[in-house]
């Protein structure tokens, strides 16, 4: 796999520096780490990396100073990928980050950073354009659906493959996660796809549209 | 400070060697000239504020104006009392300006202020009369009378008439002497201390705010001393979620990331250490769990950033019991009251949970006006008792500090219903 060029935003000194020395131990570069949104805006201008690893409260205001830049550099630059770390995962933060577009994006917690292979997986998904949603954003977003109610007519287990989806697993990477075999899991997404009303062009691009219906937008 | 400040003595003996008996003595004697000065000068001025009214123009600002003059009199009244009494009469406020003219010339005709205090004056002319008697009997008819003997030395021949006794003899003289000066010592402190006394029992009635006043006015000290109190409680909470957060959920991120490499780079080699540093890992991670829970429960930071909608999404997520939420409240209320429905929401659910054995919850914030109502409804086994677990107690007095209100009904077997209703005006 080619070498993933990253960009750093934490304004925790402890944090960054870990982090630095986590990714290039699992063959990142890091181009540059910052402590502030400014300062990622410049250095995403500066480099064009192929993901940013953002933190959500940062200084001056030390509210949502970074998710606030990571959405301009989702509307700025569609090639660069944008992973939201935080201490707390918030549905709306989700929904305003994941836009209309569930490409190049990830929010996850930051104790995610702990396991570091499925880490440097999420990465490297959103590095290439796809998604990486921690486990407890999907359960937030499930539950505002229940309220809009858009999902009502999957099954348990319909849902629970879609969230899988809109995690960013593979079909083999959710036949592993549900314990199922993959042939299941493909039945399940064709019901979904079938009750969705989403028809049978290209399978990726059905696949973005399933989980746009999931994040109700 | 003032010498009259001191507690006053009771006995008459030790009046006599306190100054309160001559502070005393003095300022029921200036009553008189206080009433022939000042008093006058308030009638004057009530007269113009009366008068002033009808007179249009250059009537009104005259009636404000003498309206104040009045209150300006009646501080130098409190400042005697200050001085010689060491009594604190608290101030009278004059109606404060409405920014109409009219308005303010009416309010100083109507001011309950100005009727007290020229009451106060009022009553003070009979008064100060009574306290002249007074002084005379106290402190110069008997020494008058101790002369007497002395008097009968010098003239044997006269006689004097004092009421139905006639004193004509040097021994006559000397016992009204001696009952004189009984009176001298004894009774005339006492009757000094009484006049005093009833003195400023006046002034605190008159000059002085009326106890519904002086109850209003600490309502109004307490309710914002209340609001203070409270606001800074949220504040702290906020506080302590930011240092937890920039602090030690830093480093607990850290120590699990390293711990996380640490796995990493030994792979399968020294089984027995990885176990250790695998059980260290999950540990730290659990740690991160469980200091998030309770920084989220102080204070989530998104119900600062985005309000309650946002705060309450996440919060139903975590719900074991599935919740529908609906959230509707605008515009944003305080921090305050937004934290204390928060709190409301998250205790509720977390009892739904814990005892209710329900299917589903329900999770409605609603905004009518000026009153924030949360209602948190769920389909469980209800006997929920408000006086019973300190969940709801604790509930009900965080709302009532508020001033809000929570109802909780919980028929067995129907299910349970949380309301809360808080000002959020």
């Amino acid at each position: 796999m080619a070498e993933t060029r990253v960009v750093i935003a934490e304004d925790s000194v402890l944090l960054r520096e870990g982090i630095v020395r986590l990714l290039e131990e699992q063959d990142c570069t890091v181009v540059a780490a910052v402590g502030d949104g400014d300062a990622l805006l410049k250095a995403v201008e500066a480099h064009r990396p192929d993901v940013c690893v953002v933190d959500v409260r940062m200084p001056p205001t030390f509210t949502d100073e970074g998710l606030r830049a990571a959405l301009v550099i989702r509307e700025q630059y569609a090639n660069v990928g944008v992973l939201v770390l935080s201490q707390y995962v918030e549905e709306r933060y989700a929904s305003e980050l994941i836009g209309g577009n569930p490409g190049g994006v990830g929010y996850l917690l930051k104790d995610r950073v702990a396991d570091v292979d499925q880490f440097i997986d999420g990465l490297r998904r959103v590095a290439g354009g796809g998604a990486a949603l921690d486990p407890e954003v999907i359960s937030q977003l499930l539950v505002r659906s229940r309220r809009a109610d858009p999902l009502a007519v999957l099954s348990p287990r319909e849902q629970e493959v879609l969230r899988a989806m809109a995690e960013g697993k593979s079909n083999g990477g959710i036949a592993q996660a549900l314990v199922v075999g993959e042939g299941a899991v493909e039945k399940h997404i064709s019901n979904i796809f079938l009750k969705l009303n989403l028809t049978p062009t290209d399978g990726e691009h059905r696949r973005v549209l399933a989980v746009l219906k999931f994040l109700d937008t | 400070m003032t010498v009259a400040a001191s507690p006053v003595p009771r006995a008459p003996w030790r009046l006599w060697r306190s100054p309160y008996l001559w502070l005393a003595t003095i300022h029921i004697f200036g009553d008189s000239v206080v009433v022939l000065t000042s008093g006058l000068l308030v009638l004057c001025a009530t007269t113009v504020v009366l008068l002033g009214f009808p007179l249009a123009a250059i009537g009104i600002p005259l009636s404000k104006g003498a309206n104040h003059l009045v209150y300006a009199i009646a501080g130098w009244e409190r400042a005697r009392a200050r001085i010689t009494r060491g009594q604190e009469v608290p101030p009278l406020m004059p109606p404060p300006p409405t920014g109409s003219r009219t308005d303010d010339a009416l309010a100083a005709l109507g001011d309950p202020g100005l009727w007290r205090q020229l009451t106060y004056y009022a009553v003070l002319l009979p008064l100060a009369i009574v306290w002249i008697i007074a002084i005379v009997v106290a402190w110069s008819i008997p020494p008058v009378l101790i002369a007497l003997p002395a008097y009968y030395s010098q003239f044997a021949a006269s006689q004097s008439q004092l009421g139905p006794f006639t004193i004509d003899t040097v021994t006559k003289a000397s016992v009204v002497a001696a009952i004189a000066a009984v009176f001298l010592l004894l009774v005339s402190p006492l009757m000094m201390r009484s006049a005093s006394a009833a003195d400023g029992w006046l002034a605190r009635m008159l000059l002085g705010p009326s106890e519904t006043g002086v109850l209003a006015e600490r309502v109004t000290q307490l309710v914002e001393s209340r609001q203070q109190v409270v606001d800074s409680v949220e504040a702290e909470r906020r506080r302590m979620e930011r240092d937890l957060h920039d602090g030690a959920q830093q480093r607990l991120v850290s120590l699990a990331m390293t711990l996380g490499l640490a796995k990493n780079r030994l792979g399968d080699r020294e089984p027995s250490v990885r176990a250790l540093i695998e059980e260290a890992h999950k540990e730290a991670k659990q740690a991160i769990v469980e200091i998030r829970d309770l920084t989220r429960g102080l204070h989530p930071p998104v119900l600062t950033d985005r309000g309650l909608d946002a705060a309450l999404s996440a919060v139903a997520a975590r719900s074991p019991v599935p919740v529908r939420l609906s959230v509707d409240v605008q515009p944003r209320p305080s921090l305050t009251i937004e934290s204390i429905a928060y709190f409301v929401v998250t205790e509720a659910l977390a009892n739904v949970a814990k005892h209710a054995e329900a299917a589903q919850a329900e999770v409605k914030v609603t905004r009518v006006g000026d009153v924030l109502r949360v209602e948190v409804r769920d389909d469980g086994q209800g006997g929920a008792d408000p006086a019973g677990g300190t969940g709801l107690r604790g509930l009900t007095d965080r709302v009532a500090g508020v001033d809000g209100r929570l109802t909780v009904d919980s028929p067995p077997g129907g299910g349970t219903t949380l309301i809360a209703e808080v000002p959020c005006g």
